[in-house]
This record gives structure tokens, C-alpha cells and sequence, in this order.
């Protein structure tokens, strides 16, 4: 899923503006201050005193100490768990839903066929709890439990999967992650309106069995069914509601939680549902989900103890991570994804990016790991690939990529025809959204290439939609991107390159690489897939469409009383599997 | 003053028909669209949503231009057909922006703001009813700190002309139209929530949790109050009648409170006018510091969201507020202003 979450947020800040020299001796406000004084000294002694307290009170404040960002020990009781939601949901409906604040709240809302490992986010049985696949992959029966019901008793079946399936894939319903279903048999048929409902590869045998078929082999299609778009919907209440069927008073849910309130841009709450198959193994009684896009104001509610969690879509803003990196309630786990700058290789863009050696120069002139360090200060990674190093774990051996040797830059420069005494190289525009931290990471390159290479960089920085708009029209040279694997393949990242992709914006086309990632779908064994994925990533890295500058981090602020909350590559964190425990 | 009033009333929907035509032509004319993320959905999915939120007009593809009415179009082929036909592509948009206009035209007057471009779930109504009711307590409560700082101020400096009373008086307001409140807020929620723990630092959930905001927010319209208040009260206390007043042996108390105080507030009530409009729109900052969950963050947020049904509606409702603010302004002004009279 993209990464808007961070750009598009409008902090109100307190900027740092000192005042020295400023105390006017004459005029009217020198004579407040003095008058006074001459007359009556007792009387100025009180706002006096007020002054000096409010100025102790400020500096006791600046140096509070301790070994923790919030409170030391939990600050509320009872079995509720407070969590930083981000910006108000889009849409919790689990087949519309596009944005990470809206997953957050539907994933705890409905189950799929398969939910999430808490610790791993690997499939275990959820809905079905057994499955068969064929050899192939391209052919699946899943058996339903028969325990499995809605929050108004009705049993979940196979059906409301064939139905809630079929109605992501209708273009009557717009979801935004209709694409995803594509790859079921005729399922893009459908979508587009060439091919009858019927001809859709999921169909249920009988209430608990469900049967789907494929277009083509997915490896991670199983992964894929703990995913909003894919876990079921009611019908029943969808039938009769219409487009208020999301509301506390119609809804529905199959999940862990039904929802039990939700005012527009405040809170959401969700309460422990009783019809739940696993409702035992559920701890917390209630979860409420603090809705503000506003970084600062997250920090202080945590800060007051009124969360347990800001959230994975609350970021503690940059300045502050100096400050919270010897705090025992803060922790940076490394997240599924990559900050680059895009390339525009249209016939249109400037001479000098169409070489390839110029781009390889001015990634090699980059010190990715002074960036990470002290432009970024989290625990951000420098990057030398697209895709993000949480793969090696898994077996995925990167290719290495340019390093960092400001020499080989120049020469390969030189070469290239440009430097002292070549061809004149212009100015280089350096596109990205209005935002502090890109800002900064820009003028680190603007300073790198300058110092490395005497390249003039100039800085443009935009809205986010006129950004965004401004980068699918190839109106740029250079543009930031940010992206963050759906699931766990390097396919998520390495799709994006694919000539037919609507992400290449770059429109860098590459045959090779292109049948290289096509020929590594073809394998579902996982170390032939990821050697295959490897050689493509290999030529990418030659070609150099996209610059990769660092894997972004997960910072976060956790009251250590939050158990039951492991950190992983997506940030995702089920909170049937989440308690708290009370410090006596 | 039944006949006065209905015509003011009457006025009100040619104004409100320009503002809204106005921002919506700026809504239309800003680049980007509702749908455009950084993982763009796959083409068919935008042409869906566009369809069903009237971004496309099929009737005005098939007249001005037919070619993108071809099935499984990609966003590169839609491109190319468009910069092929320049002239028909940029009638087929002007097209489709009369249809929406008309659309967003007659929802309005069957009072429907419509459904909102990003939230998927919802309709503008819901965010408007929801939001309003919260913008409006924090205006009030923010108004009734202006008032009771702004006028006590004003007051205190009018009948201390020159002695220290005005000059910290003047000073402090003087600070107060200075000091922006998106500085305000972080210190006195730094000091009196995170220091002192005396007041939450955040939300909306009673008393406890307004006054920050509701100073803040009022400090600054305090600080115009007790000017304007000050200025109006010098200017009366030296006319004639109020000499009179002091002549017939009034104490001085009386002379202000009954006589003066009367005219001297005429300032403070014409701008009481716009002060309450400018709340709304002041909040913007506050709802967003103290995440309050009131209308006035959709001013920012929904612009650059480009949720246009939204963005549209509260600058209308916002509208529609200042307009009838300055009506009930004016009325009050009459009723306190025997010069006053009602054409």
C-alpha cells in the first residue's frame, strides 16, 4: 500500500523563534515596565513573581527526566486498550477500505478465510480451518468451521465468501483493491464486464465448502485471504443499509470485534463480540482507536498516559527521536519499506538522466548511510536496493548494488561526458511533496551531488495531489517515492518496474527484466523464485530507473504494560492475540 | 423589521449561489483528483469511481469524445487519445464539469451536501451534523472568554486612561493579537497538562477539556475585544449627554455602566459579526491541536484531499454563518443605536 500516510499529515508546530535584544527601554511598554517600579515597586513584585514561577516551572519541565517517554506504569485500569488510529478511516468496510487507519479497524472487525500470525503474519486457520490445493496452485477447497458466525448469530458460509468476492470484483462497487481478486479465474473478465458472474473462479459447494480457481498460480495467494478485500462481508445487512451498513447500529461483523461507536474524526471503539469462534482466546474487553492525523497532539496524549499504543500510523515526529532513543516506552523495528527517487526516462526528460552511467554516478555519490544516521535518526537503514532487507532473512540474496565511492562517481561522470571541460549538464529538479522530513533528505542529495559531482540541484517541492498528479503526468526529473510491500514477496516491490506496470513512472523498459519477473511467478518454490527475483533485481540496479536511498523504520512509543504485541515487517498487530497487563 | 429582515434573508441565496459556483470552479481548476495515490489503483478501478462519483460523464465521452468509451482503456491510452484531440478532450471535461455542477446544484437545494469523495461510508451531511454541533460549543466557549477578558480589559484601560491599569491592559492585548495560537496552545498544554497535569492535553470530553482550547482559541479575539472596547468607551465618555449624566450628580459608577457603556459597545458589536464567522474558521488550528473533532480542520484537510462535496460544504455552511452573523449583528445594532434605522 502507498506510504501517504506521513506526507499528507499538516503538523501545526511550534516553530523556534528566539527573542534576544528585544526589550525596548523607551515607549510605552518601557514605561510599563518602569513606572511602576518607581511608584509602587510592591505592585509590579506580583507579576514579577508570577513570571519567575511560570520560567521555574518551564525549566523543572524541560529537564524531567526518567527512564520513559509516557508514564513509567500503566495510567488507567480496566481492560480497554487505547491506540493512536491515524487519520479518520476512509472506510472500514474490509472490501473498499484503502488506507492503513481503515485496515487497522476492519482487520479487527471480520475475519477471512486465513488471519495473520501475530508474530510472523503468516496464514493460520481462521474462517476455514483446513484447506486443499492443488499441484499446480491454481486450484484451492477450503472448509469452513462450523462455528463461525456473524455478530447477529447467522452462520458465516461459503456463500458470503462467493458473494463478498463477487462484489469486490463488480465494478458497481468501485473498491480500490479490485485488482488484487484479478488473478481468481475470470475474475478481471468479470470486472471489466466480459464475462458473467458465474464464470468467477469461487464458488461454494456446499455452506462449508468453498472452492477457487485461479488464472494463474499466486504463490502467496494464501497469504493474501487475511487481507480486507478478500475476508467476508453480510449480506443480509448490506442488502438492507445500503451504504450505512458500516455504522455501529447496522453492522455486522464476523471478526473478533464488533464495533460499538464511531464518531467522524474523534474515536472508534470496538467491543469483544461474544459469536466469536476463538472469543476465548480474545483478552481485551474493548479496544478505542484515538482518530488524529496531527503527530504532536498523539505524543501528548501518550505522553499524559491517556494511550497504551500511538499506532502504526503515528510517527513520532523527527525531532523528537534524538530525545527518545534512550526511552525504555520507545522502539524502531524495521518496516517492509523503501524511500527512492524515481528517474523519468521519457524522450522527453533531460539528456544527461537518459545515461545510464550519469545515473549510476549520482548513486554512487550518495552517502546513504550518513543520510539514515543523522538526516533520518531513526532506525532507518541505508539502501542500496529496491527491495527492502527484511527479505535476506527469508533467503533473499540481494545483489549488491553501487556503493558509495564518490571517485568511481566522477570517473563514471566523465566518462559519460559531462564534468570540468565536457558537455554542459544543466540543473537538476529534484521534485518532492511538501513535507519536513523530504525536505531534508533533499537537501542532503542537493549538498552530495554538489560537493561529490558540482552538480547544481534545484529543490521543488509540492502539495501532495499536485505532487502526485505532477508524477504520473512524467512531468519531473526526479521524484521521491515511498513504497511498502501489500504482502510479503519481493514481487510487491519488484512489480513496479514491469513495463506494463501503471507504477513505472519512470517508463523505463526492460524485456529482460520484465521475463525474468514473469519466469519467477512460474515457481513455487520460494529459493527459485527469490534467485530469480535476484538476477531481475540485478539489472535494475544496472539500469538504475529509481535511486533507493534508505528502508524506512517503524518508530513507535509502547507502554511496556502492552503484551502480546510483536513487532513485524507490516506493522500489523491483531488485537485478538493483544492483553495488558495491570502493574499491582 | 419583519420586512427588513426577510429581504436580508432573500439576499442571501444570489451571495451564496456566487460562493458557491466560485469554489467550485477552484475545486475543478486545482491539479490531482480525489482518487490519485501513491499506489494508483489499476484504470478500470479509477473509471469506476469516477463514474460513480461524477468525475466521468458517459454521455459527454460518447458526444465529444467516443474513443474512451473503448472497454479496459489503460490511463497511457486514455492519455494518448486525449492530447490527440486537445480541443474535443478539453470540451468533453468542460462537459462533464457542467453535469457535476448541475448535480452538485440540485443536491444542494434539496439540502443533500452529497457523498463525500473520500470517505467511503459516508455522506457530507454526517460530517457537517457531527462536526458542527462541537465547532459551534468551542466558538461559544472562545466568544465568552473574549468577551469577559476582552470587555473587563477594555473597560479597566477606558477608565484608567494613561495610568498603568491601561498600559498593561493595552500590553497584554497588544500580546494577544501577537502571540499566534498555534504557539499559544503547545505552551499552555505544556504547562498546564504535562507539567502541572492540572488539564488534559487533548480531546473533547467535558468542561475539563475546553478550557485550553476555548482560551486559546479566545485569547486573540480578547485582545481586538478590549481595543475596540477601549476605543468606543474614550470616544463616548466625551460627549455631551454624558457630560449631562455627570452634571445632574451621577455617581461615576452609574455614568459608565448606564449611560456610556451603551454606545461605547457599538464597535464591539459590529464586530462581533465576523469575530464569530472567524472562529470557525479560526479553529482550523485549535481542533487540530486538541483534536477536537469539530468542521473547521475539513477547511485544510478536504482541500487537499480533493474531497470537493466536503471542502464545498463547509465553506458554504461557513457562509451561510457569517451571513447571518452580520444580519443578527446588525439588528442587535439597531436595537442598541436610536441613530440606527431599517431600510
Amino acid at each position: 500500500m502507498a506510504l501517504t500516510k506521513t506526507h499528507t499529515g499538516w503538523n501545526a508546530r511550534l516553530p523556534s523563534r528566539r527573542r534576544e535584544g528585544e526589550r525596548p527601554t523607551s515607549g510605552w511598554w518601557g514605561r510599563f515596565l518602569a513606572r511602576p517600579a518607581v511608584h509602587d515597586p510592591g505592585k509590579l513584585a506580583l507579576p514579577l513573581r508570577i513570571l519567575l514561577a511560570a520560567c521555574v516551572v518551564l525549566v523543572m519541565a524541560c529537564t524531567r527526566g526518567g527512564e520513559t517517554f509516557g508514564p513509567p506504569k500503566r495510567a488507567r485500569t480496566g481492560n480497554t486498550f487505547y491506540v493512536g488510529g491515524g487519520a479518520e478511516p476512509e472506510s472500514i468496510d474490509p472490501g473498499k477500505t484503502y488506507d492503513a487507519p481503515g485496515f487497522m479497524v476492519s482487520r479487527n472487525l471480520f475475519e477471512g478465510l486465513m488471519r495473520p500470525d501475530p508474530v510472523t503474519l503468516a496464514p493460520l486457520p481462521g474462517v476455514a480451518s483446513s484447506y486443499e490445493e492443488s499441484d499446480d496452485g491454481k486450484r484451492f477447497v477450503f472448509h469452513l468451521r462450523p462455528d463461525a458466525r456473524w455478530s447477529d448469530g447467522a452462520p458465516v458460509t461459503a456463500h458470503d465468501f462467493e458473494w463478498s468476492w463477487k462484489r469486490v470484483l463488480d465494478p458497481a462497487t468501485a473498491a480500490q483493491y479490485a485488482g488484487l481478486l484479478w488473478d481468481l479465474k475470470n475474475g478481471k473478465a468479470y470486472a471489466e464486464g466480459r464475462a458473467p458472474a458465474d464464470a468467477v473462479g469461487v464458488r461454494a459447494k456446499d455452506d462449508r465448502t468453498l472452492l477457487v480457481e485461479l488464472e494463474r498460480a499466486v504463490p502467496w495467494f494464501v497469504d493474501l485471504l487475511t487481507f480486507g478485500p478478500f475476508q467476508p462481508v453480510p449480506r443480509h445487512a448490506i442488502e438492507r443499509h445500503g451504504m450505512a451498513w458500516t455504522r455501529p447500529e447496522n453492522i455486522v461483523t464476523n471478526g473478533p470485534f464488533h464495533l460499538d461507536k464511531w464518531v467522524i474524526s474523534y474515536q472508534i471503539e470496538i467491543a469483544k463480540s461474544p459469536t466469536y469462534w476463538g472469543a476465548d482466546e480474545v483478552k481485551l474487553d474493548r479496544v478505542v482507536f484515538v482518530v488524529s492525523d496531527d503527530n504532536h497532539a498523539m505524543m501528548r496524549l501518550f505522553r499524559a498516559g491517556e494511550l497504551d499504543w500511538i499506532g502504526p500510523d503515528v510517527r513520532p515526529p523527527q525531532e523528537y527521536l534524538e530525545h527518545l532513543a534512550s526511552k525504555k516506552d520507545f522502539r524502531s523495528d524495521r518496516d517492509l519499506a523503501t524511500y527512492f527517487y524515481l528517474i523519468n526516462l521519457r524522450a522527453d526528460a533531460p539528456e544527461p538522466l537518459r545515461d545510464k552511467r550519469v545515473r549510476k554516478a549520482l548513486d554512487m555519490s550518495i552517502d546513504k548511510e550518513a543520510m539514515a544516521r543523522f538526516v533520518m535518526k531513526g532506525g532507518e537503514r541505508p539502501a542500496r536496493t529496491l527491495v527492502p532487507d527484511l527479505f535476506v532473512e527469508q533467503g533473499y540474496a540481494p545483489p549488491p548494488g553501487n556503493p558509495y565511492d564518490p571517485e568511481e562517481a566522477r570517473r563514471l561522470l566523465r566518462e559519460a561526458g559531462y564534468g570540468p571541460g565536457g558537455k554542459p549538464f544543466g540543473t537538476l529538479e529534484v521534485l518532492y511533496n511538501t513535507h519536513d522530513a523530504h525536505r531534508q533528505v533533499a537537501e542532503a542529495l542537493q549538498a552530495m551531488w554538489k560537493r561529490e559531482l558540482g552538480i547544481d540541484v534545484q529543490l521543488v517541492n509540492q502539495e501532495w495531489k499536485v505532487f502526485m498528479n505532477n508524477r504520473l503526468e512524467g512531468y519531473f526529473q526526479l521524484a521521491r517515492a515511498g513504497w511498502t510491500g501489500d504482502f510479503q514477496d519481493p514481487y510487491s516491490f519488484l512489480s513496479m518496474f514491469l513495463s506494463d506496470s501503471e507504477q513505472n513512472e519512470t517508463r523505463w523498459v526492460n524485456e529482460e527484466y520484465d521475463a525474468l519477473v514473469r519466469e519467477a511467478l512460474e515457481h513455487r518454490d520460494r529459493a527459485e523464485r527469490y534467485a530469480l527475483y535476484a538476477k531481475a533485481e540485478a539489472i535494475l540496479l544496472e539500469e538504475l530507473p529509481m535511486i533507493p536511498l534508505y528502508y524506512y523504520a517503524q518508530n513507535t512509543l509502547l507502554g511496556s504494560w502492552v503484551k502480546g504485541w510483536h513487532p513485524n515487517s507490516q506493522d500489523i498487530h491483531p488485537f485478538r492475540d493483544v492483553w495488558l497487563e495491570n502493574e499491582e | 423589521m419583519s420586512r427588513y429582515i426577510l429581504r436580508r434573508l432573500l439576499g442571501l441565496v444570489p451571495t451564496l449561489l456566487v460562493i458557491f459556483t466560485l469554489s467550485f470552479l477552484l475545486m475543478r481548476a486545482a491539479p490531482g483528483g480525489p482518487f490519485d495515490a501513491e499506489k494508483p489503483v489499476p484504470a478500470e478501478v479509477k473509471r469506476n469511481l469516477e463514474l460513480q462519483y461524477h468525475l466521468r460523464e458517459p454521455w459527454c465521452e460518447a458526444r465529444f469524445l467516443p474513443a474512451l468509451r473503448e472497454p479496459g482503456l489503460s490511463t497511457a491510452a486514455e492519455r494518448a487519445i486525449r492530447s490527440e484531440a486537445p480541443w474535443s478532450s478539453r470540451v468533453e471535461k468542460l462537459c462533464t464539469g457542467a453535469f457535476q455542477y448541475g448535480w452538485m446544484l440540485s443536491n444542494y437545494v434539496r439540502g443533500d451536501f452529497g457523498p463525500s469523495y473520500k470517505y467511503k461510508d459516508r455522506s457530507v451531511n454526517e460530517f457537517i451534523a457531527s462536526g458542527l454541533p462541537v465547532t459551534m460549543q468551542l466558538g461559544l466557549i472562545a466568544m465568552c472568554f473574549a468577551l469577559l477578558i476582552g470587555l473587563g480589559a477594555g473597560l479597566v484601560a477606558a477608565t484608567k486612561q494613561n495610568l498603568w491599569q491601561d498600559h498593561a491592559s493595552m500590553g497584554a492585548a497588544l500580546l494577544g493579537i501577537s502571540v499566534p495560537n498555534f504557539v499559544l496552545g503547545p505552551v499552555l498544554i505544556f504547562v498546564f497538562s504535562l507539567t502541572l497535569a492540572w488539564l488534559p492535553p487533548a480531546r473533547w470530553d467535558g468542561w475539563r477539556y475546553m478550557l485550553i482550547p476555548g482560551f486559546t482559541l479566545g485569547i486573540a479575539y480578547a485582545a481586538y475585544v478590549a481595543r475596540l472596547t477601549r476605543g468606543g468607551m474614550l470616544e463616548v465618555v466625551r460627549q455631551d449627554f454624558i457630560r449631562t449624566a455627570r452634571a445632574k450628580g451621577l455617581s461615576e459608577r452609574l455614568v459608565i455602566l448606564r449611560h456610556a457603556v451603551r454606545g461605547g459597545l457599538l464597535p464591539v458589536v459590529s464586530y462581533l459579526g465576523p469575530a464569530l464567522a472567524g472562529l470557525f474558521t479560526g479553529s482550523i488550528v485549535i481542533e487540530r491541536i486538541f483534536n477536537i473533532p469539530g468542521v473547521g480542520r475539513y477547511f485544510v484537510d478536504a482541500a487537499l484531499n480533493r474531497d470537493i462535496t466536503l471542502a464545498m460544504a463547509v465553506v458554504v455552511v461557513d457562509a451561510v454563518f457569517l451571513l447571518v452573523a452580520n444580519l443578527v449583528v446588525d439588528v442587535i445594532l439597531g436595537l442598541l443605536d436610536p441613530r440606527v434605522r431599517y431600510e
